[in-house]
């Protein structure tokens, strides 16, 4: 008798349908959980009778509701996100630090010159020179400081690229062993689904670290590439990123291939940063103190000090011609009456040379001027280009997730529909027994 | 379009981000008063700011200048304004010296009176300022500009090199001077005087020529020390009217900073309110839409 069976089945198939929501809605905070759907068919009747109607219903699969170019769509704009912020976050700090009261060189070398304007009425004081030295050594010092500052910067982008690069290495190899349980599974026919979602989310964060390509294979498992074509994972095998210096590899089963640091995602941010503003910034400041000093330097060498000695051979300024800014000081020893402020023959009343010196202002002045100025633009399209790229990054998210995540309404209602389908196949069988018992009776 | 749980969770959380993203920006803007958070916010008036306050740090250094100079001024004028006194003085007691009807001893008085005189032209023409630095002597300013006599003889031992203050963009002020043009231009007016004061003293008979010859000497000195009053007094004149020019520049400067860096508060606190308000809107939005569950019906 059909009817028992027919029950029976529908019975089955909703207690799976169930199973299905009940698993979609304990997962709907899950990050990148893809939501399943049953998929009814009905059975067809195995007697040649035209009379019979069929043979109940069969769950002939679970669908997982996903879409390959969302996800593509997805990773593309974290990647760009990534490197956006990464940017954008650096040079902020950097803008910050140029820009800072304390720090800045603009009202450092105002002082320095005031310091030399003031001088000019009694060159031969002691007072307003020993004022000249105190506000040369500060300004060399706000140079010290920030060069220290951008330094600290650069190990702290090295330190962060190796750290990320570590990830990324770890990220590949989660890869490489999720596409094996996935092949094996699939070929066992188990329901791979949550090992897809891992794949997935382990890809999305790598695709945040850096740029991705992701061809899916036939048997299931990913093919991860860098844009530049360099294998990252095949199958079961991961590659592994290293660096020395600026210097970048990346392995793969025993061959190296090399690659540059604009790798797109926050490790490419961070290494575009390096090379793009970080060093420019850092020779420019460089350029400036040298140019600051060693004009300075040449002009006292042109005049004479207090005492009527040349100043020839007696800089105020001394640094290390490997790193100007970072080293910039007085030299040792040199005292205010040192300062060659009066031309040669001239006596100590004499500011010629004193007032050569001030004119030196303006050029140095207008140098750091456009080097902040630089740096605010700069930092402003960055800006708005991180922003932009976190609003598109959201948008994919949200594109996915309109497909892919779920919506507790909408398992509330399979719950009533599987629910009530369970209790109308219930009732089928209990039919289906009163049936029984009435023939049974006629005995 | 279908709308997942999350998603309306991260709307609604991305709502309140940007809410008080957007929220603790003006507040912050409202604690500093500035606009300029940080450079970015508006390169261009950064710049702008920076090369406006180097424009004001240099018109302060300028108006400290002036103060300098107008003090170094002012003090010379004091005494050269007393080295034209005494000369002019000296010119009454020569002519009075020529008088025919003067005897020895009337002139032996004269020549009392013009020594003290001579004494204190030469203290004049070798002051120190305030700082201890000789006034006259150009920019030889620990040498004394006049010394003698030797044999007879003074001479001039500072230099005629102007120290020139800058006072505004591009305009310097000479804030020293040298005397060597009022006494030794083409002579030597102390030992003229030494000589004529030592006729006085010994000279019984007429005394006619060398009057005339200290006349032509102290006219000399004096054209030459007018001109340094003269100069003094026009150098002071140009430090007022150039400290009234880098007054209205600085002022023009302070407004424009102001309209650069300043927070226009009644529209800051609009801002802030509307913040406040679309926080708060979303907020209730987000209890309206948690409100909306199938579940909650079952």
């Amino acid at each position: 008798m059909s009817m028992l069976s027919n029950g029976l089945s529908g019975l089955t198939a909703s207690q799976i349908a169930l199973n299905v929501v009940s698993n979609n809605i304990a997962n709907s905070n899950v990050a990148g959980y893809t939501r399943q759907q049953t998929v009814n068919s009905a059975l067809i009747s195995n007697s040649n009778n035209s009379l019979s109607s069929g043979s109940g219903v069969e769950v002939s699969a679970i669908n997982r509701i996903t879409d390959d170019y969302l996800n593509n769509n997805l990773w593309r704009s974290n990647s760009s996100y990534g490197f956006n912020q990464a940017y954008s976050d650096y040079l902020g700090v950097t803008e910050q630090l140029l820009a800072n009261e304390n720090l800045s060189l603009a009202a450092g070398m105002d002082d320095l010159f005031n310091a030399f304007n003031s001088a000019s009425a009694e060159p031969s004081s002691i007072a307003p020179r020993q004022l000249i030295i105190s506000s040369a050594e500060a300004l060399t010092q706000k140079f010290n400081s920030l060069a220290a500052n951008l330094d600290i910067q650069r190990v702290q982008i090295e330190e962060q690229a190796d750290g990320m690069l570590e990830m990324a290495n770890s990220l590949f190899s989660e890869v490489a062993t999720l596409n094996q349980e996935i092949v094996d599974g699939t070929a066992q026919g188990a329901n791979v689904s949550a090992l897809l979602d891992q794949r997935d989310e382990t890809v999305s964060t790598l695709s945040k670290l850096m740029d991705v390509e992701v061809a899916r294979m036939e048997n299931g498992s990913y093919t991860l590439s860098m844009t530049g074509g360099q294998p990252l994972v095949l199958g079961s095998s991961a590659a592994s990123l290293s660096r020395t210096g600026s210097n970048y590899q990346v392995n793969l089963a025993g061959q190296a291939f090399s690659f540059s640091g604009d790798i797109g995602g926050e490790l490419g941010g961070i290494l575009s940063y390096e090379t793009n503003i970080l060093d420019s910034t850092e020779a420019s400041l460089n350029q400036l103190a040298q140019d600051l000093a060693d004009d300075i330097n040449n002009q006292l060498a042109l005049g004479q000090d207090i005492n009527a000695v040349p100043g020839a051979g007696n800089p105020m300024f001394d640094y290390n011609p490997l790193d100007p800014a970072g080293s910039l000081s007085i030299s040792a020893g040199f005292a205010p009456e040192d300062l060659a402020l009066g031309a040669t023959g001239a006596g100590p009343g004499d500011n010629s040379n004193l007032s050569q010196i001030i004119a030196l202002k303006d050029g140095h002045y207008d140098t750091y001027n456009s080097l902040v100025g630089t740096l605010a633009i700069q930092s402003g399209q960055a800006g708005a280009e991180a922003q932009a790229s976190q609003s598109i990054a959201a948008d994919a998210l949200a594109q996915r997730d309109s497909v892919s995540a779920v919506n507790l309404d909408e398992e509330a209602m399979s719950l009533i529909q599987y629910q009530q389908s369970y209790q109308a196949n219930a009732k089928v069988v209990s039919a289906s027994q009163q049936l029984f018992n009435t023939l049974l009776s006629m005995f | 379009m279908r709308v997942s749980t999350g998603q309306l969770q991260q709307l609604m959380m991305d709502g309140f981000q940007r809410g008080s993203v957007n929220f603790s920006n003006i507040s912050q803007q409202m604690a500093t008063g500035k606009k300029i958070l940080k450079p970015s916010d508006d390169a261009l008036g950064t710049v702008q700011l920076m090369a406006l306050k180097k424009e004001q740090a240099n018109i302060e250094q300028y108006n400290s200048n002036i103060s300098n100079a107008r003090r170094q001024l002012g003090s010379a004028e004091t005494y050269i304004s007393s080295m034209s006194d005494t000369l002019l003085k000296l010119r009454d007691l020569t002519l009075e010296a020529g008088n025919g009807a003067y005897g020895l001893s009337e002139r032996q008085a004269l020549a009392a009176e013009m020594q003290s005189l001579k004494d204190a032209l030469m203290d004049t023409a070798n002051a120190k300022g305030s700082n201890g630095k000789y006034l006259f002597s150009g920019s030889e300013v620990e040498t004394a500009p006049i010394s003698g006599p030797v044999a007879g003889a003074y001479s001039y031992d500072g230099d005629n090199l102007p120290r020139q203050i800058s006072v505004s963009s591009g305009v310097q002020v000479t804030s020293n001077f040298d005397v060597q043009d009022v006494f030794f231009n083409g002579g030597d007016f102390f030992q003229d005087l030494d000589d004529f004061i030592n006729t006085l003293n010994t000279q019984t008979g007429s005394v006619g020529n060398d009057v005339t010859n200290m006349l032509t000497s102290l006219d000399t000195s004096i054209t030459g020390n007018l001109k340094l009053l003269t100069e003094v007094g026009g150098r002071i004149n140009s430090l007022d009217k150039v400290e009234l020019t880098n007054n209205d520049i600085e002022l023009y400067g302070q407004t424009l900073q102001l309209e650069l860096e300043s927070l226009d508060y009644g529209q800051a606190s609009m801002q802030l309110t509307q913040a406040e308000l679309a926080l708060q809107a979303t907020q209730q939005v987000y209890i309206k839409v948690n409100q909306l569950n199938l579940f909650d019906q079952l």
